[in-house]
């Protein structure tokens, strides 16, 4: 990851023409696909704003989660720890909702979860300067064996109890747009709130001093410190915050998806996926966006290919979200580069 | 001394004061010589028992078996596939002598380990099984299927059905199958569309997908699944579309007003009659029971408050029927 | 800091100074885990289980007696070719995170090979299953570095991704092209033939010459690491791509080269489950084995040999659990804790700080 780019010889001056083949190959399906019952059937799905809104409401832990990712990696701090954030975040958001009656308890415990799972990603990587995957390989394993526990030692067996959720809040006017309305503006309020959460990162780490501070720790950790800046200080920093905001997807995984409930392994890997976006995304938070949106669109698609009876095994179909990401990946993404200083501690003049 | 190799003797000396302290008890368990009037009983399962489904039956299946005889009795959840031989091994060293397998996916494992503990019983659930030691359950698949096809065809106003499922085992295929033949027996313009899950246990998978048939317009759900059932009753219940439930639970408390009916495989039920053939001596090896309708271990669950009693009696009609040999509803 | 070190030599400060050393490098890695043990044990007593008889469990089931050591070797084997190839491609600097999906191909040629072609002649059979698997695990790993090589696709999302088409295939196989069928006609592939699973090491135990491929190819590795400029290539690359560029070496060749050797381990890792003892493909047969391996090679530093011990104290963690759950009566829940935090205190002790202060303990005179 530390490679500078184009380190590795590819075509580029072909990006055009892919563009352009692309274009024209979607415009001749489309046309041959009209002409079709399972074309037909897919063009009614893709029509459809609930597939939008699936698509967005799957997106939306992923989102949070990689957000957060995304903090503390450009620090120079790697977070594949997202799926212990994530998970442990989900237990916390279920039980404080439920016990304290509202999602919003659900919520705050989720964030304060996260943000103490990345203190001990922060004292683990940058105090102890052990291996940042280490950690997180670590951490994710603690939060499965942890939740498993809590869940088994607070709840009883063969009792389902469902916490509190969000409740859907329609916007006043924009909610009664034709396909708009259905698709992006009636959705669970932890939505918006995430939405919101891509301009407001985007502010801080491009429009603020703190921002510059954490990047160029990412970038420049020498050169930062010889500034006078604190390099650790502020990785502590990204770390808790990334803590906070990722374990705040726990609850969208919650109550964002409707379950209000939770069970062993609920997160089932997706922390993997929000990691793979923050690189997708290319180190920037509306990128993020468009890395978790476009596996909750293949997601969606495919759940709902399923459900109008495509004679297509479903094990297949379930690859799909992961193939169209793959490809995405390989026909858009040229030589994306993190963070110079991802994934290595820093260690202050005179420190062993 | 350099780093890794302070690592490694680090390591070293964690194993061997692990071994050390492992052999110091070795505790020779004297293999099965107890009094023949109790037994030890183990169970295995893949998942784990807080799931709401399969495996909290199978966990209910030995407590009701230790109610019923007070034998001692263990179990082991979430089980890897690297494990299983090793952990029944385990039970079978300290003398358990029934050691129930819960799932297809134990037949290798079985085999790897029944010829070393020929005084101990295996039975595997859900699987047709061969060994002098061994025996296999299997529920009559497809029945349940029908008749809650049936209801369906009978409850539904659009004609559109959907069933989520979780994955494409026959196990559960039988049903699905089932499910629309009942359906069209009672509702030739049903349309009836199963969608798979890929999991078990995944509640947000579980929850896209219902959405998903939601979103299709189906007015009836019929949820097979284990830890999913529940919150997709509870957003079925909030769409205000009927939700038929299986297939281990009895969901009526969940919902009764969302409720048609639950599908019900009786597994604690199938525990118990494998304990009472231990108890009577008469469990013998390579022997698969099959169990359904008739034996009581496969039925319908209680009727949701909304459900007309013309389609209750329509369905029970049609059990009775099916019990006296007078309606083929295509499963042998 | 304890500066201790330029006190006057008084007699208490030489006999501090001669104790220190033994006290640094064995006392700190043991309060880790004596730490680790000792809030394992009060959870379970917090939940009313017996910690010496769950301790004396975990013991006797990863390595008290012949049967659980060859349990615990055999559960180490997968882990240790995982490893090693995860060791070996991060020290490139390129990060297979696949290990997993590249395990799954390998079990799925291995079974298929495995489970046809009858009448080949046994050993050349086993040979051919085994070839087919190492070859799966490569190509399934070259696909990433092929598109990281020339289309700059970052191959850690790349083979994360990856790890989900593999899985899924493995689940759609087994419940369609390659399922067995038969009075059971459950999602389960069809087994491999009988002369075609690798021998046995120990009778009443699953314990198969996969060891041998497993501490074969850590040996190799070894070798090919320290005594081979490919070795030294793949340093190079790892620590200083640019300086590699100057020095003639071709990364990217360099790149592909240990994605499909790490691959191809992975593949053997598959192999050696289906063939060693597994017999079937079943869908989720090895869901942790390869995210676990990466835990195991980082631990170890990359160093084949440690990697080795590494893996075995995942798998006799990993044993030990069994034991703990089926003799000391354990929630597994809880068995999950008490393995996380044995890993922690390792973790702990083996981080880089911790190791520098413990140097600094056995005082800077000692070279």
């Amino acid at each position: 990851m530390t490679r500078p780019p184009g380190f590795y010889a590819a075509g580029r001056p072909r990006a055009r023409l892919v563009w352009a083949g692309a274009g024209l190959a979607g415009a001749l399906g489309l046309l041959l696909a009209w002409q079709t019952e399972l074309g037909r059937g897919i063009l009614t799905i893709l029509a459809a704003p609930e597939f939008v809104r699936a698509a967005l409401i799957a997106a939306t832990p992923l989102l949070l989660a990689a957000l957060g990712g995304l903090i503390s990696e450009l620090s120079g701090v790697l977070n594949m720890a997202l799926e212990s954030m994530m998970l442990l975040g989900a237990f916390a958001a279920y039980t404080a909702s439920d016990y304290g009656h509202t999602p919003w308890a659900g919520l705050a415990a989720a964030g304060v979860v996260g943000l103490l799972v990345g203190l001990l990603h922060a004292y683990f990587t940058i105090t102890l300067r052990a291996n940042q995957i280490v950690s997180a390989v670590a951490l994710n394993l603690f939060a499965l064996a942890a939740t498993a526990l809590g869940f088994r030692l607070i709840y009883t067996r063969g009792v389902f109890i469902t916490a509190p959720g969000f409740a859907e809040l329609r916007l006043p006017v924009l909610s009664d747009l034709p396909y708009l309305g259905k698709a992006l503006f009636s959705h669970n309020i932890l939505i918006y709130l995430a939405l919101l959460l891509i301009p407001v990162m985007w502010f801080i780490l491009y429009r603020t001093a703190w921002g510059l501070t954490l990047r160029s720790v990412g970038e420049h950790p020498e050169a930062a410190s010889t500034v006078g800046i604190n390099v650790n200080r502020v990785r502590y920093l990204a770390v808790l915050l990334s803590g906070a905001v990722a374990g705040m997807s726990g609850s969208a995984l919650v109550s964002a998806t409707n379950i209000n409930a939770f069970q062993e392994n609920l997160s089932a890997g997706r922390g993997f996926i929000a990691f793979a976006a923050v690189i997708f995304g290319r180190w920037n938070p509306i990128g993020v966006f468009f890395g978790a949106f476009l596996f909750g669109l293949g997601d969606a698609f495919q759940i709902r290919l399923q459900a109008y009876g495509v004679g297509v095994p479903y094990q297949l179909l379930l690859m799909l979200p992961y193939v169209i990401t793959l490809i995405a990946l390989v026909v858009f993404m040229r030589h994306a580069r993190g963070p110079a200083a991802s994934g290595t501690p820093f260690a202050e003049e005179g420190e062993a | 001394m350099k780093p890794s190799k302070l690592f490694a003797l680090f390591m070293i000396g964690v194993i061997a004061a692990v071994a050390l302290f492992g052999c110091a008890p070795a505790a020779t368990q004297a293999p099965a010589t107890q009094a023949p009037a109790t037994h030890k009983v183990a169970m295995i399962t893949s998942g784990s028992t807080n799931d709401m489904g399969w495996n909290y039956n199978a966990l209910q299946g030995i407590q009701q078996i230790k109610d019923k005889y007070g034998w001692e009795i263990a179990y082991t959840e979430n089980a890897k596939p690297a494990d299983q031989a090793n952990i029944m091994r385990q039970y079978a060293q300290q003398g358990y002598d029934l050691i129930f397998a819960h799932g297809f996916e134990y037949g290798e494992a079985i085999l790897a380990v029944n010829k070393d503990f020929p005084n101990t019983m295996f039975a595997q659930i859900n699987a047709t099984t061969e060994g002098d030691n061994v025996v296999g359950t299997n529920f009559r698949f497809g029945e349940l299927g029908y008749f809650t096809g049936m209801a369906a065809g009978l409850m539904t106003k659009n004609n559109k059905i959907g069933i989520v499922a979780a994955v494409d085992a026959p196990q559960v295929t039988a049903d699905t199958d089932t499910m629309k033949t009942g359906a069209l027996s009672v509702n030739p313009n049903a349309d009836v569309s199963v969608s798979f899950v890929g999991d078990w246990a995944d509640l947000v998978k579980g929850q896209q997908v219902t959405q998903a048939q939601i979103d299709r317009g189906v007015d009836i759900l019929i949820i097979m699944g284990n830890d999913f059932t529940p919150p997709a009753i509870e957003l079925a219940k909030a769409k205000g579309i009927k939700v038929i439930a299986g297939w281990t639970i009895e969901a009526y408390p969940l919902a009764p007003e969302t409720i048609i009916v639950s599908a019900i495989q009786d597994v604690p039920g199938v525990y118990v009659g494998i304990a009472d053939q231990l108890a009577a001596g008469t469990l013998k090896g390579n022997t698969t029971s099959v169990f359904g309708f008739a034996e009581g271990k496969q039925y319908l669950g209680k009727w949701g408050d909304t459900v007309p009693q013309e389609v209750k009696d329509k369905v029970n009609q049609a059990v009775q029927d099916y019990l006296a040999g007078k309606l083929d509803i295509g499963v042998k | 800091m304890p500066d201790s070190v330029h006190d006057q030599p008084t007699a208490r400060a030489r006999i501090w100074s001669w104790m220190k050393q033994p006290l640094a490098s064995v006392g700190l890695p043991l309060l880790a885990i004596v730490a680790a043990i000792l809030l394992g044990s009060i959870m379970m007593l917090l939940m009313g289980h017996d910690p010496l008889k769950a301790y004396a469990a975990l013991g006797r089931g990863s390595f008290g007696n012949l049967g659980a050591t060859s349990e615990t070797l055999k559960s180490a084997i997968p882990l240790l070719l995982c490893g090693l190839g995860i060791a070996f491609s991060f020290q490139a600097g390129a990060f297979n995170i696949g290990a997993v999906g590249q395990m799954y191909l390998g079990a799925l040629a291995a079974v298929i090979v495995g489970g046809q072609f009858a009448g080949l002649p046994a050993p050349l059979h086993m040979t051919l299953a085994t070839l087919a698997a190492l070859l799966a695990g490569g190509l399934w790993a070259l696909a990433p570095a092929l598109f990281k090589v020339y289309a700059g696709a970052n191959e850690i999302i790349s083979t994360i991704l990856l790890n989900y088409v593999g899985i899924y295939l493995v689940d759609y196989m087994v419940a369609g092209p390659i399922k067995a069928g038969g009075a059971n006609n459950a999602p389960i592939s069809w087994p491999v033939l009988e002369d075609v699973m690798y021998p046995r090491l120990i009778p009443r135990t699953q314990l198969h010459i996969g060891l041998f491929i497993a501490l074969t190819a850590m040996v190799a590795l070894y070798l090919v690491m320290r005594y081979t400029t490919l070795g030294q290539r793949v340093r190079v690359v790892g620590q200083n791509p640019v300086a590699a560029r100057h020095a003639g070496i071709r990364a990217d060749r360099v790149f592909l080269l240990t994605f499909f050797v790490s691959g191809s381990l992975a593949g053997l890792a598959g192999a050696s489950e289906i063939l060693g003892y597994q017999v079937r493909l079943i869908s989720g047969f090895a869901t942790t084995t390869g995210y676990d391996a990466i835990a195991v090679a980082l631990l170890a530093g990359f160093q084949p040999f440690l990697v080795g011990l590494a893996a075995l104290f995942f798998a006799g963690l990993q044993t030990g659990a069994v034991a703990m759950e089926a003799i000391a009566k354990l929630p597994s829940q809880l068995v999950g804790m008490i393995r996380v935090l044995a890993i922690l205190a390792v973790l702990a002790a083996s981080s880089p700080r911790i190791l520098a202060l413990v140097r600094r303990l056995q005082g800077e005179e000692q070279p």
